[in-house]
């Protein structure tokens, strides 16, 4: 079994085309594969895939529920809330500042009254789902407004290590970024693909995106999708990966491509893009070939 | 405030522009670069000539744990609601980019074993781009960091501390992709929220999201499709599926990448091709609506 962690500093690359052609096609050669989409905030593999649910599960975390009872207002709660999630307002009591809140349940053991009691709240979602063609697909999905997107990044790549038997392949679509989420996918996977695009924003998220992989001694495989798009920097992109000693493939720009995106289709399965397909079969190759 | 849902549509080129033409034509602006992971306005308006200050954002607590007076009870392990400590050869770790700072592993710990320190969430920039005045404020998030809603409001406080030393009347907030904390966070506060959207069902959607949000926020919306021409059905279903004004068009145009490639602001770029009188279009209607 081998996780693959998709990923690419900057929004637009390609890392949801790759991760859902990547599995359609590993899928059709005979692998077990189950597709993530750990891009909480704009789950977008659901566009190009069509699938039947199992099943959806809300993702909860904790909130505080007060005992007015028991409550002796003695209010080291609210002193030793780290968030200042919690207020007291004489008419009304304590209340607490919902969307402030970050779940930590510090309140709950301080409180000498033992007034408080676990409760839930959900913030997000998660899908499980399975197309005809027996792909597996488990999506992440924060619920509008709440803001606890790493807690459900961290949620689904548990849910994945849990299924992950049944499975030859995982392969994880992630968010745009450098931040703690995408330092946990790097963790759980075994090989990771950096996609990016020939442009000056494009290399400039990759060096940071680089060196936050390199920071945890893995090597990614650097995906150059949209090469040689015109007035792009596709060789100062190829110098920068070759002078760190990666291997890259290049997926070449072609407007063909790009449509087939916007309508939400995917390469795989249609015709007329067979050099794609064989470029990502180069993709799988390289998978199946690591050492994990 | 500038935001999209979905990344790659535009939002860079748009507020790069934006804030260049406000600031030539109409008054003082100031421009902060909100995507505190992938901070490129700055390369958009033709990279930095002078830094005017550095500023590294402390205050992110954190916990470790002193093996030495553990006891093994794993009682953190069991009662961290982030998931931020695992056991390694039957020791706890406490995984710093996890990690709340709640302290609440201190308060349970029995053998005192927890220790608080403070880790920088990241730096915060003020710079002169090469091609204009327009001071330019961004951030930049430590690799792995969880605290990107902070250093964004912390990059924010620092724009508008600017925009008073600057006598500025404009700020123009340039955000990440999505509808995450730094996005909540960007949007705060703003009066206006344009939204990039380009005919892609991917984008479309991720727009919609965002659109709910800046109402929430009591941000007043403005839609703009980016990339009108490269798929004329899809710009339809924006047309009727995005209830809130369309205040522009930008058509797809080869030389925006060519800009970036020289490193000059598209709207002085010599090679700059069929977008920029629909550019020009769109700032000056956003100016008369908005102003």
């Amino acid at each position: 079994m081998k996780i693959i962690g998709v990923l690419g500093g900057k929004g637009g690359t390609g890392k949801t085309f790759v991760s859902v052609n990547l599995a359609l096609l590993s899928s059709n050669r005979g692998y077990r594969v189950l597709l993530v989409d750990a891009d909480v905030d704009n789950p977008s593999t659901k566009y190009y895939l069509r699938f039947n649910i199992e099943k959806i599960e809300e993702a909860t975390m904790f909130k505080p529920l007060i005992d007015k009872n028991k409550c002796k207002l003695c209010l080291t709660c609210i002193s030793s809330c780290p968030e200042h999630a919690l207020i007291y307002i004489p008419s009304k009591g304590i209340r607490l500042f919902e969307e402030i809140c970050n779940g930590c349940s510090l309140c709950m053991y301080i409180c000498p009254e033992k007034a408080i009691t676990e409760g839930a709240k959900v913030y997000g979602y998660i899908t499980y789902a399975r197309t005809n063609e027996n792909l597996g697909i488990l999506i992440g999905e924060i619920k509008p407004s709440e803001r606890f997107t790493i807690n459900l990044i961290v949620r689904v790549l548990d849910t994945t290590l849990k299924m992950c038997k049944a499975y030859d392949l995982i392969i994880i679509d992630s968010p745009p970024g450098i931040n703690a989420g995408i330092y946990e996918i790097i963790k759980t996977s075994n090989i990771l693909l950096a996609v990016t695009e020939p442009t000056r924003l494009g290399l400039s998220d990759l060096k940071k995106l680089v060196n936050l992989i390199l920071k945890y001694n893995k090597r990614p495989l650097v995906i150059l999708n949209k090469a040689n798009v015109r007035g792009g920097i596709n060789e100062e992109v190829k110098d920068y990966v070759k002078s760190l000693g990666l291997d890259f493939i290049e997926i070449p720009y072609s407007t063909k491509i790009a449509l087939k995106i916007m309508k939400g289709e995917t390469i795989i399965g249609s015709r007329g893009f067979e050099l794609v397909e064989k470029i990502f079969d180069k993709i799988l190759d390289f998978i199946i070939s690591a050492r994990s | 405030m500038i935001a999209s849902g979905k990344g790659g549509t535009g939002k860079t080129f748009i507020a790069s522009n934006l804030a260049y033409y406000l600031n030539a034509n109409v008054n003082v602006t100031v421009a902060a670069d909100a995507d505190v992971e992938a901070p490129d306005l700055i390369l958009a308006l033709g990279g930095e000539e002078r830094v005017h200050e550095v500023v590294k954002v402390g205050g992110a607590r954190k916990t470790r744990i002193m093996l030495d007076k553990c006891i093994k009870c794993f009682k953190c392990k069991d009662s961290c609601r982030f998931n931020a400590v695992t056991i390694v050869n039957d020791k706890p770790f406490i995984n710093e980019e996890l990690c709340e700072g709640c302290l609440l592993c201190k308060l349970l710990c029995p053998a005192n074993a927890i220790e608080v320190y403070d880790k920088d969430i990241g730096k915060i920039y003020v710079v002169k781009p090469r091609y204009t005045s327009l001071p330019v404020v961004y951030g930049d998030l430590e690799l792995g960091e969880r605290a990107s809603g902070k250093l964004v409001y912390e990059v924010k406080e620092k724009a508008k501390e600017v925009m008073v030393k600057t006598k500025a009347k404009y700020l123009i907030v340039d955000s990440a992709a999505g509808i995450g904390c730094p996005v909540i966070s960007s949007i705060t506060g703003s009066d206006i929220t344009l939204i990039i959207v380009e005919p892609s069902i991917a984008s479309i959607s991720g727009a919609k999201r965002v659109l709910k949000i800046a109402r929430e926020l009591r941000s007043k919306p403005f839609v703009i499709v980016n990339k009108y021409d490269l798929n004329y059905d899809l710009t339809k279903k924006i047309n009727n599926e995005l209830d809130t004004e369309i205040i522009g068009y930008i058509p797809y145009d080869v030389s925006i990448v060519e800009a970036y490639t020289s490193m000059k602001p598209y709207l002085i770029y010599e090679g700059k091709g069929k977008a920029y009188g629909a550019l020009i279009k769109l700032l000056e209607d956003l100016i008369s609506v908005v102003i």
